[in-house]
């Protein structure tokens, strides 16, 4: 061992980082490629329609895979249009939809269509049934059997098929399923159990996309990491926890820029690109960033196009009056603000024998917190206060409705606790929150709900943990009360109301573990209604059903604040859709130009 | 030489079954099921049964009794615990449960990514210590040394995150000396490992340099020292060939017991220079319960460990010649 | 100044924790080619750190050489640049060390540690410089030296391990041999053949040999001249035969006390009663009244430090019992070395 050694590595390893850190630039810039920059804050798990059930791997795989129906992009209150599907379904009663698909759609080519050489072939009908089949198989562990279960005439009975091949055994997918028929190439007929309103909603979703039995027969378990799909982009090129990388279709079908939108569209110059062929970028790509600065920081050095506002960075931002600070401006940065279908909660467990049966103790509690303040400490004003589950965006929100459970009133709220400790036959005990945050805010929201109760003379405790632990809380109703939230799949307030009904306690999606008779029944009626203002008066009548009973103490609905430079054209916040890339234009010189400075 | 090693990898089984043991215990102490974060947000109970039988949940935990009083002896170790100690011996690891890739498949992709980063800056960092503790070493005593043991303390009662959030706001953002963030394999790598190195040498250059120093000063207070200067030698080289040489002992020490961390990677770095690493892969899995990635890390970790140790004892007998590997 | 190696009025300090410590003060002596000079004192009076003054050797910056001269060759070596001082270091003054076990560097061959010492000094190729290491090492009776050379300090013996040191400090042929208790940590038989190759070596080199050691048997076997320190002081500076014939300052008459006699299996530790004094905090007056048999009690031995004077030809001394002490002139530096004095 040379003793000289150290010593000399020292200079020339220093010399090498820093030569190495004045490496070029972005060759592509140059280019003028039209290259969309995006980045991604969790990692995409895989690009399986079957199983994609987060928000990150959709808004990936959704350039690549498409449904029977999209969601206009311009129009306000969201409205679906045929994608896949020719038109709207036909049927006479609301039992059989009968769907006709967009004639000349091909699957991207890619090696799984061994027959043509790698040529993708022709989208049929019968792609669709493989699909849902896929989901329906128990086997195959999808996050998305919700969307089918108790629908589909036949499904459920293939899905307990599917249950019972021991190990080993292959699920026959040639299996007939009576609702599911493909009597064309271009026909698709479903027959339902029962009404299904919403279906249309959820044909849109992503899960229910096509795929090919070829590209799941010949990647078999690795499928998930070569999405075959319809769509305007090709997947190109992935790297775990790195980035992944999205060419333009070549093959993709003519699909054409909407020729209207909402009020102020024209004005916003949304409509300069109308009726002209999609997609405009040749390149999306998506960086990983996990963290607030990094991701902060490529965007204001415009290495991203579009970024969300970190918590830490909102008054660098934002000025107090709501407004883009004018150095954000100069940049060419734009700022939108637009509400979340979101609502967040702390819910309580019914099922638990302090809380669920003291109906004063949980109006005591939802009264005890001055939701404003909330909203102004905790969100920088990016969230409203919240009077009932529906959020706003929802036209079943009804603005008029003041719940007086949800105003900040102590006084009441001690009296109701008097009420709550002889309902209770006794003093209350420290009631338990379970949080699924351990972070500093957290913490300080934790801390805050603490005082709150404290103001009215009850005692909490806030147990923070991470949200596995939380879960399995949840799941296991094991939590007495806990911090929470739903972000609405689709613009029916039937996704809020579903989490009520007793019939999807834990482990379902009903984690208040809440039961209501007159609930469920209304439930039930309305599930099965196609929208009316009678179905509309049922959800309202719902909707007061819980807000007196207060399963959850309702927080606050989520806005959002998104800034882009002024170089991403046709950019238009939406909260439903994903795939929305085609519509995107990069004005590539006005980004050289302004990156260049 | 061969048969020690034999022996000292014999020694490492009782090591390796421990750690299977302790993971096993904490799989099933650490709350948080997968199958939950599996099954979605909308989950079935039925999907929950589903995935929990595919990932043996449903097993018995220790032994099958109910088998193994008909008599039926495999069945009976067909267990959790038993399944859980047979399937991380013999290597066969699952596929991840959230991202369905096989574990090794991504561990061989994320694992060069970790080095590329950990290992010029572990490098550098010994280097960079050993040379300063050299150097303050020499300087003992005089305004260099205080001024340097200083700076070292200050240095090291600074977080990371600091050192991090500085580092990426004004070298890289404000100045533009380094990209913000990013990765590339092969030559490219270097851009992008440049700043997190510095930022991770930078922290870690207090604590190492003090460590070093109080090692060269200890060596310097040795008898063999004042032989070597009463010979006539120059303070370098008894610095040099001298002092280092019998450093060297503890110095290997704390650097065979790093491997294991150059394996996982530098969390925080990796986090905020996106560079796709075991640390994120690491952090991913235990958010989601993954229990089949953690065991296969923590099973990798510490096969590293004990070969570590090994190589910790080969190389005291390359440089300690009263060490002799028998 | 024609001898050899003189100092004159050494002063040494160490900074510590608890204070100045004045480890070597005032402290006198010379050595000439082929005559072998004897430090003895207690373990702490300061012997080592005198002969660490003279090699440069005081570890810095908590010790400090504040006081006196160090005379080789006509120049004094305590205002030699640090350079300058390196090239007699090892090579004209060379000095070994009590604790053969851990004075070689370990993980070093002996060969590659003496081999460094004689490429230092010498122009010579490192073959050259290998056989003569081995010829060094058989030069000191090293049994087959052709592979010892190659050996690890760990594979010798104690006392091979200090005929190697020797070897290393004469490898370049000193004028100047510092031995520092170079037998204290070997057992009796070995202490006998080091001792008898140390004699050897400097009438075969006519070198100059200070041997520190806390041992009057070990002078009375090598020894031409001795200074007896104490608490940092030479206290009596005479030549060997005067020393054993007569020994004036009852601190020596002490430690002759404390040899064995003859029918006595041990030595007689408490021979001289009390404990050496702590250096921070040294008695008033001469130092080693606390412990004197006759100056206990004396006013002036309590208040007054005795200076050296020569009380007889040849024999230097620092006390005020000592008859005739009072009617000597002062010698606080022996300007007639005794061994001159003695032989002539
Ligand atoms: N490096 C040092 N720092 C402080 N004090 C020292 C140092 N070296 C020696 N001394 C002090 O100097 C005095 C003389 O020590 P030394 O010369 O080693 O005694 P000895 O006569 O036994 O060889 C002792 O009292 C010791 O405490
Ligand atoms: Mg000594």
């Amino acid at each position: 061992m040379s003793m000289k050694n150290p010593l000399i590595l020292t200079p020339v390893f220093l010399l090498v980082v820093l030569f190495a850190g004045c490496g070029g630039d972005d060759q592509d810039q140059a280019s003028g490629k039209m290259v969309r920059y995006l980045s991604l804050g969790a990692k995409v798990r895989g690009m399986d329609p079957m199983d994609i059930g987060d928000t990150t791997s959709s808004s990936v795989a959704s350039q690549i895979f498409e449904s029977l129906y999209q969601y206009h992009y311009l129009k306000r209150p969201y409205e679906l249009i045929p994608c896949l599907a020719e038109d709207f379904p036909t049927g006479e009663d609301q039992l059989t939809y009968t769907f006709k698909l967009r004639p000349g759609v091909v699957f991207a080519d890619d090696p799984c269509f061994t027959a043509t050489q790698g040529k993708g072939r022709q989208l049929v009908a019968a792609d669709f049934i493989y699909a849902w089949k896929r989901i329906a198989d128990v086997k195959n562990i999808s996050k998305n059997w919700w969307i089918f279960e108790d629908h589909i005439v036949g499904l459920d009975e293939f899905r307990d098929y599917t249950g019972r091949l021991k190990a080993g055994e292959n699920v026959d997918y040639m299996r007939p399923v009576e609702g599911l028929q493909a009597p064309d190439d271009f026909t698709l007929v479903v027959t339902l159990k029962r009404p299904w309103p919403q279906i249309l909603y959820l044909l849109a979703h992503l899960p229910t996309a096509p795929v090919a039995r070829e590209a799941v027969q010949y990647y078999g378990k690795s499928i998930h990491n070569h999405p075959v799909g319809t769509g305007p982009y090709m997947l190109k090129d992935w790297k775990r926890g790195n980035k992944i990388v999205m060419v333009r279709n070549p093959r993709f079908r003519q699909e054409f820029y909407p020729v209207e939108g909402s009020p102020g569209d024209r004005e916003a110059g949304l409509l300069e690109d109308a009726g002209k062929v999609l997609p405009f970028v040749d390149e999306a790509r998506w960086q990983v960033v996990e963290e607030d600065q990094p991701r902060w920081l490529i965007f204001m050095r415009g290495q991203l196009d579009a970024s969300g506002i970190p918590k830490d960075f909102y008054n660098r931002a934002i000025d107090p009056s709501r407004q883009l600070r004018s150095e954000m401006k100069d940049k060419g940065i734009r700022l939108q603000i637009f509400r979340d279908p979101s609502t967040y909660w702390y819910g309580f467990n019914m099922e638990d024998p302090v809380v669920g049966t003291n109906k004063p103790l949980r109006q005591a509690m939802s009264m005890a917190i001055n939701r404003p303040e909330y909203v102004e400490i905790f969100t920088n004003n990016r969230a409203e206060v919240a009077q009932g589950v529906i959020p706003p965006l929802f036209k079943e929100y009804d603005p008029e409705v003041i719940n007086p459970n949800c105003q900040y009133n102590p006084e009441r709220a001690r009296e109701l606790l008097k009420e709550a400790v002889e309902v209770h036959g006794g003093p209350l005990p420290t009631i338990t929150i379970s949080t699924p945050g351990t972070d500093t805010l957290s913490r300080q929201m934790g801390e805050y709900v603490t005082l709150a109760m404290d103001n009215i003379g009850l005692k909490v405790k806030i147990d923070y943990m991470d949200w596995p632990s939380f879960q399995d809380r949840i799941k296991t109703k094991s939590s007495q009360v806990f911090q929470m939230g739903w972000v609405a799949d689709y613009p029916d307030p039937e996704n809020f109301m579903q989490l009520f009904y007793s019939k999807n306690v834990s482990p379902g999606p009903n984690n208040f573990n809440y039961r209501n008779q007159a609930f469920d029944t209304l439930y039930e009626k309305a599930k099965a209604m196609p929208d009316s203002n009678e179905r509309r008066r049922i959800y309202h009548q719902m909707e007061n059903i819980i807000r007196d009973d207060c399963p959850a103490i309702f927080l606050v609905h989520g806005v959002a604040f998104v800034l882009h430079y002024n170089w991403l054209k046709n950019y238009k916040p939406h909260v439903f859709g994903y795939g929305l890339i085609k519509y995107q234009r990069i004005d590539v010189a006005a980004r050289q130009k302004s990156v260049g400075r | 030489m061969v048969s020690y090693i034999i022996r000292r990898l014999l020694y490492a089984i009782p090591t390796i079954l421990g750690v299977l043991l302790i993971t096993f215990i904490l799989f099933n102490l650490i709350p948080g099921d997968p199958s939950y974060d599996i099954a979605g947000k909308s989950a079935s109970a039925e999907t929950i049964a589903e995935i929990r039988r595919e990932l043996g949940f449903d097993k018995p935990r220790f032994l099958d009794t109910e088998a193994l009083s008909q008599g039926r002896i495999a069945a009976a170790f067909d267990s959790q615990f038993f399944n859980h100690f047979r399937n991380t011996l013999t290597l066969n690891f699952p596929r991840s449960l959230t991202s369905h890739e096989p574990i090794w498949d991504e561990i061989k992709s994320r694992a060069p990514a970790s080095l590329t980063l950990a290992a010029p800056m572990f490098i550098g960092l010994i280097a960079t210590s050993i040379a300063i503790a050299l150097v303050v070493a020499f300087a003992r005593g005089s305004w260099v040394d205080t001024i340097l043991v200083f700076i070292c303390v200050v240095g090291m009662s600074i977080p990371m995150l600091s050192y991090i959030l500085f580092g990426q706001h004004y070298l890289a953002y404000e100045l533009g000396w380094f990209p913000i963030l990013g990765y590339e394999s092969g030559m490219q790598a270097f851009k992008y490992i440049a700043l997190p190195c510095l930022l991770g040498i930078a922290s870690g250059l207090g604590s190492y340099v003090r460590f070093y120093r109080t090692v060269m000063l200890d060596e310097m207070r040795s008898d063999y020292v004042r032989t070597a200067f009463a010979k006539g030698l120059s303070s370098p080289r008894v610095l040099f060939k001298h002092v280092l040489k019998n450093a060297m002992i503890p110095i290997i020490t704390t650097l065979v017991l790093s491997i294991p961390f150059l394996f996982l990677g530098s969390l925080l770095l990796e986090r905020f220079f996106s560079i796709p690493g075991m640390g994120s892969y690491f952090l991913d899995a235990f958010n989601s319960r993954d229990f089949p990635v953690i065991n296969a890390m923590v099973f990798t970790t510490s096969l590293l460990y004990v070969l570590g140790q090994l190589v910790t004892d080969i190389c005291y007998a390359l440089v300690d010649p009263r060490i002799s590997l028998r | 100044m024609n001898d050899l190696l003189q100092i004159r009025g050494l002063c040494t300090e160490f900074r510590t924790e608890d204070g100045l410590v004045r480890a070597v003060d005032g402290v006198s002596w010379q050595v000439n080619p082929g005559r072998t000079l004897g430090i003895v004192g207690e373990s702490g009076c300061g012997k080592s750190v005198s002969a660490l003054s003279v090699m440069g050797l005081i570890p810095k910056p908590s010790g400090e050489i504040v006081g006196g001269q160090v005379w080789f060759k006509g120049q004094d070596l305590l205002k030699l640049t640090e350079r300058q001082i390196r090239e007699i270091r090892g090579n004209e003054i060379a000095m070994i060390f009590q604790e053969p076990m851990t004075s070689l560097n370990p993980v070093f061959t002996v060969g590659n540690q003496i081999v460094e010492a004689i490429k230092l000094h010498q122009k010579l190729r490192t073959r050259d410089a290998w056989d003569l290491a081995v010829e060094s090492l058989q030069r000191v009776g090293v049994p087959s030296a052709a592979e010892r050379v190659y050996a690890y300090p760990h594979q010798l013996s104690g006392g091979m391990r200090q005929r190697v040191m020797i070897a290393m400090a004469l490898s370049c042929h000193p004028a100047v041999l510092i031995a520092d208790e170079p037998t204290t940590a070997l057992d009796v038989t070995i202490q006998a053949q080091i001792l008898e190759l140390l004699r050897r070596l400097q009438a075969g080199e006519r070198m100059a040999l200070v041997l520190i050691t806390h041992d009057l048997a070990v002078i009375a076997q090598i020894a031409h001249t001795v200074a007896v320190m104490y608490a940092s002081r030479i206290v009596e500076y005479t030549s060997v035969e005067a020393l054993f014939d007569q020994p004036l300052h009852p601190y020596t008459q002490g430690l002759f006390r404390s040899l064995p006699r003859l029918g006595q299996k041990k030595r007689r530790l408490d021979a001289i009663g009390g404990t050496v004094p702590n250096p921070l905090a040294f008695p008033s007056g001469c130092k080693f009244h606390p412990r004197c048999p006759l100056g206990c009690d004396d006013k002036r031995c309590q208040s007054v430090e005795p200076n050296l004077r020569l009380i007889r030809p040849g024999h230097v001394l620092a006390c005020f019992k000592a008859a005739g002490y009072e009617d000597s002139p002062p010698c606080d530096i022996p300007t007639q070395a005794p061994t001159e004095v003695s032989n002539g």
